[in-house]
């Protein structure tokens, strides 16, 4: 089938070994690529409550069909591996060069198992693999090593790699490519467990295409439509342009997610930071949106303006001054951290400092020097960077007094820049997702935002469009392009349709994609369950419900206002019953289709 | 001197000239007034007078403005510098008159709230009649809001007993002419008596000031004065992040914008649509995408992109 290799590589890095395995052509059909080809290999090649840091477990890099074939953002990969901040699926995105030259050596993914008996750097080409000790690469920001790697074996080289937070173990270290992350979750850690300091791939195999001409028809019209108002935002401003309109929506977390405004929000903005400022705009391969804004800084260089980033240790922390937050942004890039989850690990730290349930020095609301602090005492693990190190829910269990509520997390994986009790649609999307509270995962906002749902309340009748964007999610996911060129395609899953079936020369149809969707939640939520997973995990915290107003949980938006309980049951209820689980969301064990996967 | 009304969502006429009188607040080196969001209020009125005038006068009383503040923010504008001695605002006034030499001109003093295109031109039709101007005071600060005069009026000397902030333009309760054959609209909050409200807010100010015009029937009353907040993109080529307009449905408001800032065209919908890439939201609460969606006095209307997130 064009567009596929047909086969991964599972690599051994006890004995640097790899074998080449063969891809059923159903499974590529069923599950395409990238997460859904992903969750696929994680569950075939792990067993049920493992350690993710065992040397046993697995880490997938699934590429993707698109890659390669120049369609405007197609240019990603996905890793999928057991998350080590909360044990369960972690599915993330990465982009740009790595995806292509890593499609390039001949295999739709790489499972790389086992761990390394010094710090050393996987080299895959298609002429097999090595293994090579690099020690003298530890210490070494991501950035820095990957040029070290190529400075030593070639500049042809596309990296993937950690900083010192992966080789620490911290929970929610990243993987960085040429400045772009597989950000949440803690892959990064999961590499430093395999004394994995990077993978470099480089191969000169070619994404085939059947209908050459079909195929780049669809190639111009995609790039003609992410040129006009659907992707505007992100040409212009990029997703900085969110924070100024959430605040006035009163959907800007701030304050551990106290409130939904702040009167200082302009300081962050990107009309404010544009403004007299000198900012550049980066592509990532194959794209032509160019989302990625840098602020050149006056003493040289140049750092990332990103919503997530400034939200999470800006308004979320009450930090206001820019030079602060955007110099922390580059400090989580330099070490490797996920800046959402460090940024909700120290509101919650903040806030138990403040209501009196733990003491750390100088750690208030508002403190921009901590901040710049506490990032590297994180990746350190020195100091009180070991508590934080934990991310909030561990922290908060060895903390306790309470202190698990003050907790803004789901499974474990901090929330990231969209007050759930303002857009409730996506509030659910957050309890229910698969891998924690994600925002790309569940574009319930979109739903919320469109003028045709009550964004301040829950109700049955929005869940059937809730599913279906979580759906255009899971498929976007998986043939990969980005999210943000997702108003640019009219009708989502026959257009998609109609790329596979010129890619491929197989015909696709828009309702086997929409059944591939299922499968994929299916395929996470097999593997989830298999790790432990119970319905109290799909929860919101508690400050986000009606009621909270008082307790240590007070504070759900200045508003006032909140999540109605059993209008939230009832919803979670709708979903599962939606997705073919059954009341208590346990998946269906006798499906037809996750058989024929070999997945039950 | 061209004629003809202002259409609804078509090209502006233009009218005589339109001097800015005053100092606007600017600041001591020139190169800035009051701020209204992002841009400041010289040259957000330099914008909204361009569209009815073929020629802007900007004539400060007090402080000569910087040939960069001019080239940026007051583009199209001649702006001419104080009077020796500074600080005479009628006499800022008189030279900007001979400058323009036109039959009418419309005065526009300093602590003017924002305007919409479509006033100036109402006031302009005003003149029409026998009047020889149309002054809309604020009774409070014994201040003119907005006069349109004739340049043959204004060139006459002052009446004996005329007082305030500069000779020639004092206003003052009351059908008191300035000059020869002029008519002065009274504050019209507090028409018969001493003035009683306190114009805090532009948003304040263009209420009121509607409410003048509707008395002396120089406005359709039926539009609301709402507010437009701006985002993103839009913002960042306007310079504005508010503005003040006067319009009772989504649709009208997305016309004002059009009109008053024609540097959005290119962001916004075709005419007549929303499209799927805009919402608005009503006071940070209601979403709506319904151009047909009725406005109140005092909404305020969040225009953002729909692409939100990321």
């Amino acid at each position: 089938m064009h567009g596929f290799h047909g086969n991964y590589l599972s690599i051994d890095l006890g004995d640097a070994s790899a074998r080449k395995v063969p891809l059923p052509r159903e499974v590529l059909r069923a599950v395409l690529g990238g997460v859904g080809l992903g969750s696929w290999l994680l569950l075939k090649e792990s067993g049920e409550q493992y350690d993710p840091l065992a040397p046993e477990a697995p880490l997938v890099v699934a590429f993707a069909p698109l890659a390669g074939t120049a369609l405007n953002t197609s240019a990603k990969a996905a890793v999928v591996s057991k998350s080590p901040l909360t044990g369960r699926l972690n599915d993330a995105m990465l982009s740009s060069g790595f995806a292509l030259s890593g499609k390039a050596t001949g295999s739709d993914a790489l499972v790389v198992k086992g761990a390394c008996r010094e710090w050393s750097t996987l080299f895959v080409e298609p002429e097999g693999i090595s293994l090579r000790p690099t020690p003298h690469l530890t210490g070494l920001s991501a950035q820095a090593g990957a040029e070290q790697i190529r400075r030593e074996w070639g500049e042809d080289w596309m990296v993937l790699s950690i900083g010192v937070a992966g080789e620490n173990l911290v929970p929610y270290a990243l993987l960085s490519h040429d400045g772009r992350h597989a950000g949440r979750g803690g892959s990064g850690a999961v590499f430093g467990a395999k004394k994995l300091k990077a993978i470099a791939v480089k191969g000169g195999c070619k994404t085939t295409v059947a209908d050459e001409e079909r195929f780049a028809q669809i190639r111009a019209r995609l790039r003609e439509k992410s040129l006009g108002h659907a992707t505007e935002k992100y040409r212009t401003t990029g997703t900085l342009g969110n924070l100024l309109v959430f605040n006035r929506l009163s959907v800007l977390p701030t304050r551990n997610f106290q409130q939904s405004n702040h009167p200082r929000a302009e300081e962050l903005s990107a009309e404010q930071l544009f403004s007299g400022s000198k900012v550049s705009r980066t592509t990532c391969a194959d794209c032509m949106i160019g989302c990625e804004k840098r602020l050149e800084r006056e003493g040289g260089g140049s750092v990332r303006l990103e919503y997530e980033n400034v939200f999470a240790l800006g308004s979320l922390l009450d930090i206001w001054d820019s030079d602060a937050v955007l110099e922390g942004s580059r400090l989580c890039d330099e070490f490797g951290l996920d800046t959402i989850t460090l940024g909700g690990t120290l509101a919650f730290a903040m806030e138990c400092v403040e209501k009196g349930l733990c003491e750390i020095p100088g750690m208030k609301f508002g403190n921009g020097k901590i901040l710049l602090e506490a990032v590297e005492k994180i990746a350190r693990r020195e100091g009180y960077g070991e508590l934080l190190a934990l991310g909030s829910r561990a922290m908060a269990r060895r903390i306790g007094k309470g202190s698990e509520a003050l907790a803004v997390q789901v499974k474990g994986l901090e929330l990231p820049g969209y007050h759930p009790a303002r857009l409730q649609t996506l509030g659910l999307g957050f309890a229910v997702g698969p891998r924690g509270a994600d925002h790309n995962k569940s574009s319930a906002y979109d739903l919320d935002l469109s003028g045709r749902v009550d964004r301040f309340g829950l109700d049955g009748e929005r869940i059937s469009e809730m599913v279906a964007i979580e759906d255009q999610a899971a498929i976007i996911d998986s043939l990969i392009l980005c999210k943000f060129v997702r108003r640019a395609l009219g009708d989502f899953f026959a257009e998609a349709a109609e790329m596979l079936t010129a890619l491929t020369g197989e015909r696709f149809s828009a309702g086997e994609l929409r059944a591939s969707a299922a499968t994929i939640h299916d395929l996470k939520k097999i593997f989830n369950q298999r790790q432990g997973w119970g319905i109290d995990e799909d929860m919101l915290p508690p400050r986000f419900f009606r009621g909270a107003e008082q307790g240590p949980a007070a504070g759900n938006g200045s508003e006032g206002g909140g999540i109605e309980k059993a209008d939230f049951l009832a919803a979670r209820q709708s979903y599962y019953l939606k997705r073919g689980w059954n009341a208590q969301g346990r998946l269906n064990p006798n499906s037809d289709t996750l058989r024929a996967l070999g997945v039950l | 001197m061209a004629g003809g009304r202002v259409e609804e969502g078509g090209a502006m006429e233009s009218r005589g000239v339109i001097i800015l009188a005053g100092d606007f607040g600017l600041g001591a080196s020139g190169d800035g007034s009051w701020r209204l969001g992002e841009r400041d209020l010289l040259g957000r009125l330099v914008l909204v007078a361009r569209q009815v005038a073929p020629a802007v006068v900007v004539a400060p009383a007090r402080t000569p403005l910087s040939p960069g503040y001019v080239a940026t923010n007051l583009a199209g504008a001649r702006a001419i510098p104080p009077p020796d001695p500074a600080g005479s605002l009628g006499a800022a006034l008189g030279a900007a008159i001979r400058l323009a030499g036109a039959a009418e001109v419309a005065v526009i003093p300093a602590g003017l709230p924002y305007l919409d295109a479509g006033w100036l031109t109402g006031l302009f039709e005003a003149l029409a009649p026998a009047a020889d101007g149309v002054c809309a005071v604020d009774g409070e600060r014994r201040l003119p809001w907005l006069a349109v005069y004739r340049a043959a009026a204004l060139a006459a000397p002052p009446r004996k007993g005329a007082q305030g902030a500069g000779d020639g333009l004092a206003a003052r309760d009351g059908a008191a002419p300035i000059g020869a054959g002029m008519t002065i609209l009274p504050h019209p909050v507090a028409p018969a008596g001493p003035a009683g409200c306190t114009v805090a807010t532009p948003l304040d100010s263009a209420a009121a000031y509607r409410r003048a015009l509707a008395h002396h029937g120089l406005c359709d009353s039926a539009q609301a004065a709402v507010t437009l907040e701006l985002f993103g993109s839009l913002r960042i080529r306007t310079g504005a992040a508010d503005l003040p307009i006067h319009a009772d449905t989504v649709g009208r408001a997305l016309q004002a914008l059009r009109r008053i800032c024609p540097e959005t065209e290119k962001l916004l919908p075709p005419e007549g649509e929303l499209g799927e890439h805009f919402r608005f939201s009503i006071n940070g609460q209601t979403v709506t995408t319904e151009l047909a969606h009725p406005l109140r006095e005092g909404d305020r209307l969040i225009l953002f992109s729909a692409t939100v997130g990321g």
